[in-house]
């Protein structure tokens, strides 16, 4: 900074040393944010539970890992995360129709549970925490994943508030008829790391939001949040 | 002096001589930068709030990037303190000050009068610019880009709005606090403590959101 030509007075010592506490605290903050910045995978990772780390499969997949419910001719493929409100608005225009759609068998649902909206959950992951649930019951008691999945849907907590608890999702589950014991592991967190991993196929495989919703493999183009608006395509896309 | 007396009879005011006067200037520069930048992000927001309107049923899907951009914010009640989109306060404010500061910047110096009143309705600006920024981040736990470049532009505009009142002496100030205030923009203290206050804003939202934010 230039000197200039004007009568120091004896304050002005002052005036110097608060700018130095100044640029002190402001470099201090600059290297905080940093630091924050560079360590941050480490705290994206889901808090540490049983079974952390490990990928673990449900089993009963299908290929690409998907969830298969019925076994209707036309493949419905939808990728979501439990907390997001879009898909929740989805879930109540067009979930009664793919229950519907699914008792007649004319489709097959290919359910995609990702997780990437934990940070909105005031740090209860609970993106991750209810697609391990899901995981769960397809893995212990596959009947009761397609009523299990609605049933959170019914129960989706507020984006940005706290989710629900396991114990909670373990109450929805019994509710639609998943057994006590099965209920009771989803706690353990079992298949979190390959809800992880789904998340980042999805992701790796052009999926930039959700709900995607695909029709035997190509992209749903009417207004998913119309009621009934997947009835009438899927209609049309069946051979 | 007898221009100085005449222009004193004229405004009420004290010239700014010297050093003082091109800090005035380059104020009234950086005020006319802010405020245009806020006007633009006023504009895209009220765009949004716009199509929003136009159709309530629409849930935008998520995107990736959740933490920063969901719809959250945009559909909040936050969003419309007063029955109308944020946004408008902004359509509506902003080319005031910009008006200002283009006066400002061609020379003229403006009365006491308007300079207060535009501090006033500025500060109560900065305010709701700042309780909707803590309510994006503690009650809706979303925050979105536009917004942001709103709260900072806001914060710029406020703080170059009062170091030229600081240094025309518009403001009703005891004298030693006038004083104190003058040393402060001279000695650019100002612009310390608000780099200070902004870095300490991003950190808090780094460390709430990660660095999502940053892209």
């Amino acid at each position: 900074m230039s000197t200039r030509t004007r009568s120091t007075r004896p304050s002005d010592s002052r005036y110097r040393v608060a700018r130095r506490v100044g640029i002190g605290v402001l470099v201090a903050l600059v290297v905080a944010v940093i630091a924050v910045v560079v360590r941050d995978p480490a705290t994206t990772d889901p808090a540490p539970r049983a079974g952390d780390g490990e990928v673990v499969a449900p089993s009963g997949l299908g290929p690409e890992g998907s969830i298969s419910i019925g076994d209707g001719p036309v493949t419905v493929t939808v990728y979501f995360d439990y907390l997001c409100p879009a898909c929740g608005a989805f879930e109540e225009a067009n979930g009664g129709t793919l229950d519907q759609l699914l008792q007649t068998d004319d489709v097959t649902v290919d359910l995609r549970p990702i997780s990437f909206l934990d940070e909105l959950s005031e740090g209860t992951e609970y993106s991750t925490r209810s697609a391990n649930a899901l995981a769960t019951v397809v893995d212990a008691d596959p009947d009761h994943a397609w009523p299990f999945h609605r049933a959170l849907y019914a129960h989706q907590p507020a984006e940005g508030a706290e989710g629900l608890t396991d114990d909670q999702l373990a109450s929805i589950a019994r509710d639609v008829g998943v057994p006590s014991e099965v209920a009771a592991l989803f706690a353990e967190g079992r298949h979190e790391a390959w809800i992880a991993q789904q998340t980042t196929r999805a992701f790796d495989s052009g999926v930039t939001g959700t709900p995607t919703i695909l029709i035997d493999g190509k992209p749903f183009t009417g207004d998913p949040y119309e009621p009934g608006s997947l009835a009438s395509v899927v209609g049309q896309a069946a051979p | 002096m007898t221009l100085q007396a005449a222009r004193r009879g004229t405004t009420g005011a004290r010239p700014v001589r010297g050093a003082d006067r091109s800090r005035v200037r380059g104020a009234w520069f950086a005020m006319l930068l802010w405020s245009a930048a806020s006007l633009t992000a006023s504009f895209v927001l009220a765009a949004e709030a716009v199509t929003l309107a136009a159709e309530p049923e629409a849930v935008f899907g998520c995107d990736i990037n959740a933490v920063v951009s969901c719809g959250t914010v945009g559909s909040s009640w936050q969003a419309s303190v007063f029955g109308f989109p944020n946004a408008f306060l902004g359509l509506v404010s902003e080319p005031v000050v910009l008006t200002l500061a283009a006066a400002g910047l061609s020379g003229l110096r403006l009365p006491r009068w308007m300079m207060l009143t535009a501090q006033v309705g500025y500060t109560l600006g900065l305010g709701l610019a700042y309780w909707l920024l803590h309510q994006a981040i503690f009650a809706i736990g979303a925050v979105c880009p536009w917004c942001l470049l709103v709260t900072v532009a806001t914060t710029f505009v406020f703080v170059e709005m009062t170091r030229i009142n600081v240094l025309e002496r518009n403001l009703p100030l005891p004298r030693a606090a006038q004083r104190f205030l003058e040393e402060v923009v001279r000695h650019r203290l100002d612009l310390l403590a608000t780099a200070v206050w902004l870095a300490g804003i991003l950190l808090l939202l780094v460390t709430r959101y990660g660095s999502v934010l940053l892209g």
